[in-house]
């Protein structure tokens, strides 16, 4: 009996000890951006405590910083775009992997447009007319994923770079250039495209996926430390994120359970109005979780080919989509 | 007498060869950076240091070799070079002309210098965008903001050197019957010169920092578009080879400087040229 009781006590002993576990905290670094819906979705949702996972959000600047955080371990997961920066590191060894998509330009979802000046809409109609314009486009000359878009743009009408009068200004002083006849036209990411239309600044010219169809422009990055050595809560983490991607897809693609989403939206990221999200392009979330990695070599050769790496970099070996299997298998296909 | 000869031999090993070379302020100024290259060479190798973050100086040396070979860093530097020195001539020239004016005029002193000592705190990088929205995007910017950086280290200086002039000598220049011209020329001018090139050196290095600074925006050419680029895209020995430049221009310019204040102002003592470069 009291052998019966001990056990007794002991199983209930057990219990509260599982049920008062820790969570497991994961470091996540972000730019509030909407692309960055994934991981507040399944924040606010409670998808990341269902997996015992808390996460600490952390905002960084750039993706040499990400690069830097990620490889000391100071952060354990990023979003970044996959720049030549990320090939570099790559390069040199340090450990970070590419594991899931975090946004593309999918057809109806490229979210990083062109936009023309008001009054200049009948002058440019096409990307030829483009000749000899002053355009703002944001991060040229520091191997981001916005020069091969440029590029692929430029392509369609048989023109390079040094055909235009680039200005290479951040997104806000682009809209500012715009705005101010500065520039004749300007790569706006959303929502400052919408914001541009909507001020009578400028005309919506071409988006994202019009430009480079499927353009791979940010991934999920998890740090060495983290896939290696906690690869239990790299996987939790995974099928928590993808549980976010899926209710963003349910809401701006199925129209489903949409006003909760955009209020998750409009709390988390740097978009506060509501009303934009009924306007802007949004960006293309993978509800799958997978990367273009045919896309991400061509940009990475590109990258080559302008002296933004010195060496070629295996892309697929720079991606590593056994967390984003595992989710899959236990999620199923969306 | 065996003992004088052990004396006089003692005297004639004199200081041991290690205290002959410490002792030599040429030797130091050359021993110290190599010691720590070879720290940081040792540390880097030795993997105390992480060289994907802190790559051994061979390496560096290795890419800077690279780098002058293509014309990349040439290219860069020479666009530098030009930014500082057109920046320099416009901040140095109205500094000095202002400063000899204001120190020879109470009224104007009291009219300009409570203005100018307000602006002056302002850290000149944060103007940067207002002066982009004025200038444009273009080389102009560029050289207002290291004339501005520049202006206030000359001005001040040239405003010291000539405020404390011993009144004797404006007195003794007056009673020769010289002109405001001549008081300028002759005796403003040359007492201020070491306080000018004090403020040169000052106004030199502070035109490297906005330069560096200034570059990151609106330019693809410059040492610092090199080194925000290099870290952009994580090309980390890059970035090193692009410091060790800049260090290096900052170090040969106060050289430079140094050694046209030696020709041309002539009567200050040495040590005065000592105080300046430390």
């Amino acid at each position: 009996m009291k052998l019966a009781r001990r056990a007794a006590l002991a199983a209930m002993l057990g219990a509260f000890s599982f049920g008062a576990q820790a969570a497991d905290t994961v470091k996540v670094s972000v730019y509030q951006s909407v692309s960055d819906a994934g991981i507040y979705i399944a924040n606010d949702k409670g998808y990341f405590k269902e997996q015992g996972i808390e996460i600490d959000v952390v905002q960084l600047d750039s993706v040499s910083s990400v690069v830097t955080a990620l490889a000391s371990g100071q952060i354990d997961v990023a979003g970044g775009a996959p720049s030549a920066a990320i090939y570099n590191s790559v390069r040199q060894g340090i450990g970070i992997r590419i594991v899931a998509d975090k946004g593309s330009m999918r057809k109806g979802g490229g979210y990083i447009c062109l936009v023309v000046r008001k009054g200049l809409e009948d002058q440019i109609k096409s990307v030829a007319d483009l000749k000899g314009r002053k355009v703002a486009w944001s991060g040229t000359g520091i191997g981001t994923t916005n020069e091969p878009a440029l590029d692929h743009m430029l392509k369609q009408a048989n023109l390079r770079d040094s055909d235009l009068l680039l200005q290479n200004l951040t997104f806000g002083d682009s809209l500012a250039a715009l705005a101010s006849g500065s520039v004749d036209a300007a790569y706006l990411i959303e929502p400052l495209a919408q914001s541009a239309e909507q001020k009578g600044i400028g005309k919506l010219f071409m988006t994202g996926d019009q430009m480079y169809l499927d353009q791979q422009v940010a991934v999920l990055l998890y740090g060495a430390n983290f896939a290696a050595k906690k690869p239990d809560v790299a996987k939790r983490f995974m099928v928590a994120y993808l549980k976010g991607v899926r209710d963003y897809n349910d809401a701006f693609v199925k129209n489903k359970d949409r006003a909760a989403i955009v209020s998750i939206l409009t709390k988390n990221t740097t978009v506060k109005a509501a009303a934009l999200y009924d306007k802007m392009v949004m960006p293309g979330l993978n509800p799958d979780g997978a990367v273009n990695i045919a896309g991400m070599t061509d940009d990475m050769k590109w990258f080559q080919s302008k002296g933004y790496l010195k060496e070629p970099v295996d892309v697929a070996k720079a991606v590593n989509m056994s967390f984003v299997d595992a989710a899959i298998k236990q999620l199923g296909q969306y | 007498m065996s003992n004088e000869v052990r004396i006089s031999a003692q005297a004639a090993k004199g200081p041991s060869l290690f205290r002959r070379l410490t002792a030599s302020h040429g030797f130091m100024a050359v021993a110290s950076p190599i010691v720590l290259l070879l720290l940081w060479e040792v540390a880097a190798q030795a993997r105390l240091l992480d060289p994907r973050f802190f790559p051994a100086p061979s390496s560096v040396l290795g890419e800077l070799v690279t780098l002058t070979l293509s014309g990349e860093l040439p290219i860069n530097l020479g666009w530098t070079v030009q930014r500082v020195l057109i920046g320099f001539v416009c901040g140095a020239v109205p500094a000095i002309l202002l400063g000899l004016v204001m120190g020879l005029s109470p009224l104007l002193n009291a009219l300009l210098r409570p203005t100018i000592a307000a602006i002056y705190p302002i850290p000149k990088i944060a103007l940067f965008p207002l002066i982009m929205l004025i200038f444009g995007l273009g080389e102009t910017s560029k050289w207002v903001i290291v004339g501005i950086a520049v202006f206030f280290q000359v001005f001040f200086s040239t405003l010291a050197g000539v405020v404390n002039i011993e009144h004797i000598y404006l007195d003794v220049a007056t009673n020769f019957g010289a002109s405001r011209w001549q008081a300028y020329r002759t005796v403003a001018l040359p007492a201020a010169l070491p306080f000018i090139f004090t403020g040169c050196q000052l106004g030199l290095g502070m035109a490297l920092i906005v330069v560096v600074v200034a570059e990151q925006f609106g330019t693809k050419l410059g040492l610092g578009f090199m080194i925000w680029r290099s870290w952009q895209i994580f090309e980390v020995r890059d970035m090193f080879v692009a410091l060790i430049v800049v260090a290096l221009l900052g170090y040969g310019s106060q050289l430079a400087m140094l050694a046209l204040e030696r020709r041309l102002v002539q009567w200050k003592p040495k040590s005065g040229s000592q105080e300046v470069k430390t």
